[in-house]
């Protein structure tokens, strides 16, 4: 029932892109040289052991870092050359972990469009449709007036990711949106994250710690010690062996009816 | 025969007192018994009226040190400083070596001093009873019995005279002051020192005995109690109508309003030998400016 | 699209629960302003006469009365509703910017700004120095208000802008404990000022007439239009810093502007009543311990409580030791004292 996307990111097939992006805190760079691009229209899912930089990379090319060097681009623009408010419209970004708030779950979606309407919160109709959208995809309605710390730590999650997707945004950056999530949710998100790529063409890049949901994706960047190991299509990405040079032990995956599934590697011991 | 056996036996005994002057042993402020062998030469005076009151026996010479704030007679200005109420230097006190430190009640560095070996004597400064009772025990102390009698009496006679003159002056019932201390909303009660001074002077205190010596009045009781005199620090005395309702007090309307240079106010506040001064200053206002 | 309409995200037709939520602020609101409308009428008959004199001179006006009435009682209490609210507001506000439920309004060092612009003024007014008629003319108000805002500069300055939340609290907690020490130091040469110092340091109403209280009053409509104007903003910031700006908010702009709202706002408050506690640091708190608001409503219903409070503590101040006055300040940092303790003592009792 989702209606047709905005154009941009249909048109291009690159809807993020950074070169030669180096990010680090203070004298520690987490992140050297990454060049990447992010097509458009496709769910792209960033894998890497914890601290190679998902969480770095994906506050970078949001623009909430300065990085330390290199280039990046949205929608063939320079992001620095984006006025605010208009990139918030274009852009949106899910945190890894929220803070506790006293808002109810209709406010907090609504500030998704903080954005299109403003301070003074006048809301159109368009903005109260997108936030129906939203929280009917992410099956949060009924929460909408119980207060957020009233809801559990998924049901949070939920409504956090409706504030994302209520943004309407051409490119979606999320940090770990599966967490705390039981698994039949952790589908519906993946099966969500697919159809605003496939169905609306929004740009979806997310950081996934879970393997075999990430494999679900359709494009991978696999990250490691101090940059990409390699970025592509999974099927690129599984002949390429990346995941173990990336995680340095035997990744074991399997196929199953056309599913990629990370299986434990409980026989052997993990490589040194 | 016998005039002349008395004109010896008074020539003994006056030379039997001089030669062996019994110690004098005085309880002090804290109620603790302090035994003078023979009068201190070397005083140190930590409070205006203390240092005011030893000069006004005679005794300035004696004075080795006094407190910052202690300016009057002019000679001390040269001497060395002490330190202030609450913060008494130790090691320049030590260093000077008295044999008698006077301070006040409240000062609380008695401990220390009695620790340290030397002698300390608290006094109580507070009412108009206070300074001719101090002016007796100080000169119970140094040995000057009889100037300090005949200080008390000449303090006394001024005061009375001072008194009487206002009353004199006066026609019918004296005028209601209000007088305000250390800045608003504090006013000097008549069971204070001021209160007593303007009490003898004739004029009737707004606020009332039971309230304390320097209760914190609610504005709004001085301008119902319409003072004839209103006693302020010079600073405030030109701002007096702006405060709310103040402007339709009689003193503010008709400028019956009295200030003093620090000065003179330091002769009213602080109960000392001076306070004759004081209070002629205080009458002197009153008779100008009242009604 | 009227299909999608989905007729319950605040619009009006809500569910049990949003309607339950606006009555119950709704009720608050309504209580908040009767609890003034009483104060108010309790300012109006309390003061150094008893309650049925002052109703006689109600009825049946002389000069005298009329001047006790409205020009002291009513002003006062009208200047004291208006403090508090100054005070609620910017204790709203300062937890927002700062989230944190325990911030309050003096946490840029406007306190001791404001301690040491008055100590300067006092020591400066009985001194022979020519040229500062001036000083003297701005009075203990000015003195105070140029002083808390010239300390929020330095804690802007000392924190290199507003960038940091963490480094504002840090550089807020130095320059106290600097002015502070720079106020000490400075008594210790003149003590006689002591006294009035204090008066200053624990609060009064006592001298608020009607320019004080229109003063007090312009001052709070000037905080609190451009506050629930941005108020949306602290939602947002609620989220956390780095969720706020990727919904397009400019983070600087947003903690300059409303931490200068606070600035003005205390000072101004700290200028006519002097040091009052608590009130902006409980104001806040006691509504959102009894309602669950958004920034809007809470910059609305904070004011109105603090209001009400400071007035009560007016009243109280007023009539307990009558005709002297306790300091208003003391009477909110014992009721404000018990109702922090009376927290901690419901929290360790929840577990």
């Amino acid at each position: 029932m989702a209606e047709a996307r905005r154009g941009p990111t249909a048109a291009l097939t690159v809807a993020l892109a950074c070169r030669d992006l180096s990010v680090g805190y203070g004298a520690r760079t987490v992140l050297e040289g990454v060049s990447l691009e992010i097509a458009a229209g496709q769910w792209t899912a960033v894998v890497g052991p914890n601290g190679s930089g998902k969480s770095t990379l994906l506050r970078t090319l949001a623009g909430l870092r300065k990085p330390n060097g290199g280039r990046i681009e949205l929608l063939g623009r320079p992001l620095s050359a984006w006025p605010r408010r208009e990139r918030a419209r274009n852009l949106a970004w899910l945190a890894q972990a929220s803070a506790a708030t006293e808002l109810t779950a209709g406010e907090v979606v609504a500030l998704g469009r903080f954005a299109h309407s403003g301070w003074l919160a006048h809301r159109k109709a368009d903005d109260d449709a997108a936030m129906h959208r939203a929280m009917l995809a992410t099956g949060s309605l009924s929460w909408a007036e119980r207060r957020l710390s009233t809801l559990s730590g998924g049901e949070r999650q939920r409504v956090h990711l409706a504030r994302v997707l209520a943004v309407e945004a051409g490119v979606l950056l999320l940090d770990e949106p599966t967490t705390h999530l039981d698994p039949p949710h952790q589908e519906d998100v993946a099966r969500l994250l697919r159809e605003q790529a496939h169905r609306c063409g929004v740009s979806v890049v997310s950081a996934i710690h879970d393997l075999s949901l990430a494999l679900t994706a359709d494009r991978l960047v696999v990250l490691g010690d101090r940059g990409v190991i390699g970025h592509g299509t999974v099927r690129e990405a599984l002949a390429g062996d990346w995941l173990s040079a990336a995680f340095r032990t035997r990744v074991d995956i399997v196929e199953h009816d056309g599913v990629h599934l990370w299986r434990p590697a409980l026989a052997a011991p993990p490589r040194a | 025969m016998s005039v002349k056996f008395a004109a010896l036996l008074a020539g003994a005994c006056l030379i039997g007192s001089g030669a062996s002057a019994s110690p004098v042993v005085l309880r002090d402020a804290l109620q603790r018994e302090v035994t003078f062998a023979s009068p201190p030469q070397r005083i140190v005076t930590l409070l205006p009226s203390l240092t005011e009151t030893v000069c006004a026996l005679g005794a300035c010479d004696r004075l080795v040190a006094t407190d910052r704030y202690s300016d009057w007679p002019p000679a001390v200005r040269a001497l060395p400083k002490a330190g202030g109420i609450d913060d008494a230097q130790i090691e320049l006190l030590v260093s000077l070596k008295p044999d008698l430190i006077l301070i006040s009640r409240s000062q609380r560095i008695s401990g220390r001093l009695d620790a340290l070996g030397l002698r300390c004597f608290a006094l109580v400064t507070d009412s108009y009873a206070d300074i001719a009772r101090n002016v007796t025990r100080i000169g119970a102390m140094l040995a000057l019995e009889e100037r300090a009698a005949r200080l008390n009496a000449s303090i006394r006679d001024s005061v009375l005279e001072i008194g009487a003159q206002a009353l004199a002056q006066r026609h019918g019932p004296g005028p209601t002051v209000y007088f305000e201390a250390d800045g608003p909303p504090y006013a000097a009660g008549p069971a204070s020192f001021i209160g007593e001074l303007l009490e003898r002077l004739g004029a009737r205190n707004i606020v009332s005995a039971d309230q304390g010596p320097f209760p914190a009045l609610n504005p709004e009781y001085v301008v119902r109690h319409n003072p004839d005199v209103i006693f302020v620090s010079p600073a405030e005395a030109t701002h007096l109508a702006e405060r709310p309702g103040w402007g339709e007090i009689r003193a503010v309307r008709e400028q019956r309003v009295c200030s003093f240079v620090p000065a003179i106010r330091d002769s009213i506040i602080r109960p000392g030998p001076r306070v004759a001064e004081g209070m002629r200053a205080l009458g002197a206002c009153l008779t100008r400016v009242s009604p | 699209m009227s299909t999608l309409r989905p007729a319950l995200i605040g619009t009006g037709t809500g569910t049990a629960t949003s309607a339950a939520a606006s009555r119950r602020l709704g009720v608050w609101l309504v209580c908040c302003l009767g609890a003034t409308l009483l104060f108010t009428a309790g300012g109006l008959l309390i003061g150094t006469s008893s309650i049925e004199t002052s109703w006689q001179w109600l009825l049946a006006p002389d000069a005298q009365s009329s001047v006790v009435l409205w020009q002291i009682r009513l002003p006062r209490t009208v200047g004291a509703w208006f403090a508090g609210a100054l005070l609620g507001l910017a204790g709203a506000i300062a937890q927002g910017v700062f989230r944190n439920p325990l911030a309050e309004p003096y946490l840029l060092g406007t306190a001791s700004g404001a301690a040491l612009g008055v100590t300067i003024c006092l020591m400066l007014v009985d001194a022979s120095i020519g040229g500062l008629a001036w000083f003297d003319k701005l009075g203990i108000t000015g003195a105070a208000c140029i002083g808390a805002c010239a300390a929020t500069l330095l804690t802007i300055t000392l924190a290199r802008g507003v960038l940091q939340t963490a480094s504002l609290l840090l550089s807020g907690i130095v320059t106290a404990f600097l002015l502070s020490a720079v106020t000490s130091l400075l008594l210790l040469t003149k003590p006689e000022v002591w006294r009035e110092m204090q008066t200053f340091l624990l609060g009064s109403t006592a001298f608020i007439g009607w320019s004080s209280a229109t003063l007090l009053g312009a001052v709070f409509f000037l905080c609190v239009v451009p506050a629930t104007l941005l108020s949306r903003g602290l939602d947002a910031l609620s989220l956390g810093e780095e969720t706020a700006q990727s919904l397009g908010l400019s983070l600087p702009w947003l903690r300059l502007t409303l931490l200068g709202v606070v600035a003005l706002a205390t000072s101004t408050s700290v200028g006519q009543v002097g040091i009052v506690g608590f009130v902006g640091l409980v104001a806040p708190h006691l509504v959102r311990e009894t309602l669950s608001v958004n920034h809007r409503q809470l910059l609305i219903a904070a004011p109105l409580c603090g209001g009400a409070l400071l007035q009560a503590a007016d009243l109280i101040s007023r009539s307990i030791i009558r005709p002297a006055e306790l300091p208003v300040g003391a009477v909110t940092a014992c009721v404000g004292g018990s109702y922090l303790v009376f927290l901690l003592w419901r929290r360790s009792r929840d577990g």
